[in-house]
């Protein structure tokens, strides 16, 4: 029997792990799973987690950076599944394709500062890495980001 | 992009898509694990992180080295507050705890195994692991060969190959500051490592002084992966140089440990099998490797002749009185410019 407190976070955790996992793979159904994983492995070791969200968010985060390739084949399968948004969202659509050409890293890197708005030391923190590595890996994601836009 | 600021189009077309994507709310399924590969392995991750900090090194040009004595008398006495037994680096709970002061008896144990002891070890011939950078002038400080590590204390790997690698420099020198720690238990994403809680000693904080050579350490995270040591431009710059191919394969690339003799040789990744270190404590492995049956012994003290020698090839073999002994001298397979 599932513990009740376990419920709670899971409810309501999952809907924003799941936008948050689907930002960085670009794939719903991918972050679904990834979420479920996270979710498995919390509950493995709920007792011993002092702060389960940012258990949640720092596992969902690193599983989404080092799922495997073939998640890749996903992606492009739901991207021409999705219907063009308007003319009035092209931006978007072009910001968010430039995006998904990203490196793992650097996509989560992204979406924790533009998504999440976190500051540069929580970052470090979810990614573990130290906070000059995501100075650069911000830096070079947004220059990465101009070089796809205008290709 | 349009005239809005790239960071501007980036918040808007995240949002918009999370904003678009449903979201069920199906119940939590504990039978239901995922399908989607994951590569958490160890020597994955450390590859992923070391390449992005080094990267960002280069950019910020920090300069933090754990070990790097550039002058005589400037290490601490050996064991001066170290305590006298082997502290416990796991508890009941399975969880790391932080590194702790080797012991001094522990420290001297490995630092001086008998030369009669070590010539046991089988010779290999020609490891695969030493690769040699032919042509190239020695990297020197003082005239004194520069010897660069980059690990980090997480890394299982990094624990194997310290303990040869301290074996063989203590042929050259004094460490001072030594402390002992275990690899991580669990990946950071939470599955479990491949060699979990591997002994050893840790290069963060300790200090290293010899009339030979020069030895610089980079201890990149801690157990817990939270940040520890940051290497200098030029450490990075080398590391992004020969951690990548041609020098390594490509599966390779900045996999850690890395051992860089001077601009001569270079090792990635661990020289022998770290599995064997496995559920020892590193009073127990210090026992082993004066064992000449024990496996431990067979691979660690080969390892270390193996790196004396490659040590041996940039300091000149004359002049050095280890070079001389055995069984540096009947070893002695790669003869480059000693």
């Amino acid at each position: 029997m599932i513990d009740r407190s376990f419920d709670d976070v899971y409810r309501a955790s999952r809907p924003g792990l799941v936008r948050l996992a689907y930002l960085i793979v670009g794939s719903s159904a991918v972050a679904e799973e990834l979420v479920q994983e996270a979710f498995l492995r919390l509950h493995q070791r709920f007792t011993e987690v002092d702060n389960p969200p940012a258990y949640l968010r720092v596992t969902v985060v690193r599983l989404c950076t080092t799922a495997k390739r073939r998640v890749a084949a996903e992606v492009e399968r739901e991207r021409r599944a999705q219907e063009p948004l308007t003319s009035g969202e092209h931006q978007i659509d072009e910001t968010w394709d430039a995006i998904q050409q990203l490196q793992p890293d650097r996509r989560a890197v992204l979406v924790l500062r533009f998504y999440e708005d976190l500051p540069h030391d929580e970052i470090a923190r979810v990614l573990g890495c130290p906070v000059v590595t995501v100075r650069t890996r911000l830096h070079r994601a947004l220059a990465d980001l101009r070089k796809e836009v205008e290709r | 992009m349009s005239d809005m600021e790239p960071e501007d189009e980036v918040r808007r077309a995240l949002h918009a898509k999370a904003d678009a994507l449903e979201v069920d709310d199906r119940e939590f399924d504990p039978g239901m694990g995922s399908v989607v590969e994951i590569d958490d392995s160890p020597r994955r991750r450390s590859r992923t992180l070391w390449t992005a900090l080094v990267a960002a090194a280069v950019v910020i040009a920090v300069i933090g080295v754990a070990v790097a004595v550039r002058s005589p008398g400037s290490s601490k006495p050996e064991g001066g507050d170290t305590p006298s037994t082997i502290p416990e680096t796991t508890t009941t709970l399975g969880m790391l705890s932080k590194s702790q002061p080797a012991p001094a008896a522990l420290v001297e144990q490995v630092t001086s195994l008998p030369t009669d002891v070590l010539g046991t070890a089988p010779a290999t011939a020609s490891p695969d692991w030493l690769r040699p950078l032919p042509g190239s002038p020695l990297l020197t400080n003082d005239g004194k060969p520069r010897i660069i590590w980059i690990g980090a204390e997480y890394c299982p790997y990094c624990a194997a190959q310290r303990w040869p690698l301290i074996i063989a420099l203590a042929r050259f020198g004094t460490f001072s500051g030594l402390r002992l720690t275990g690899s991580a238990i669990e990946t950071g994403v939470g599955s479990p490592e491949v060699f979990p809680n591997t002994q050893g000693f840790s290069f963060h904080g300790a200090t290293y002084q010899s009339d030979y050579i020069d030895f610089e350490a980079v201890e990149q995270m801690d157990n817990k992966f939270q940040p520890l040591d940051h290497p200098t431009a030029e450490q990075s710059t080398i590391f992004e140089k020969y951690d990548a191919p041609p020098y390594v394969e490509t599966q390779s690339q900045g996999a850690i440990p890395f051992v860089y003799i001077a601009n001569e040789l270079f090792i990635s990744g661990a020289s022998y099998d770290a599995g064997i270190l496995q559920a020892k404590t590193a009073q127990q492995i210090a026992d082993a490797l004066r064992d000449p049956s024990s496996p431990i012994a067979k691979n660690v003290d080969d390892v270390a002749n193996l790196i004396t020698d490659a040590i041996c090839s940039t300091v000149g073999r004359e002049q050095t009185p280890v070079c001389s002994e055995k069984p540096i001298v009947p070893l002695n397979p790669y003869q480059l410019k000693g």
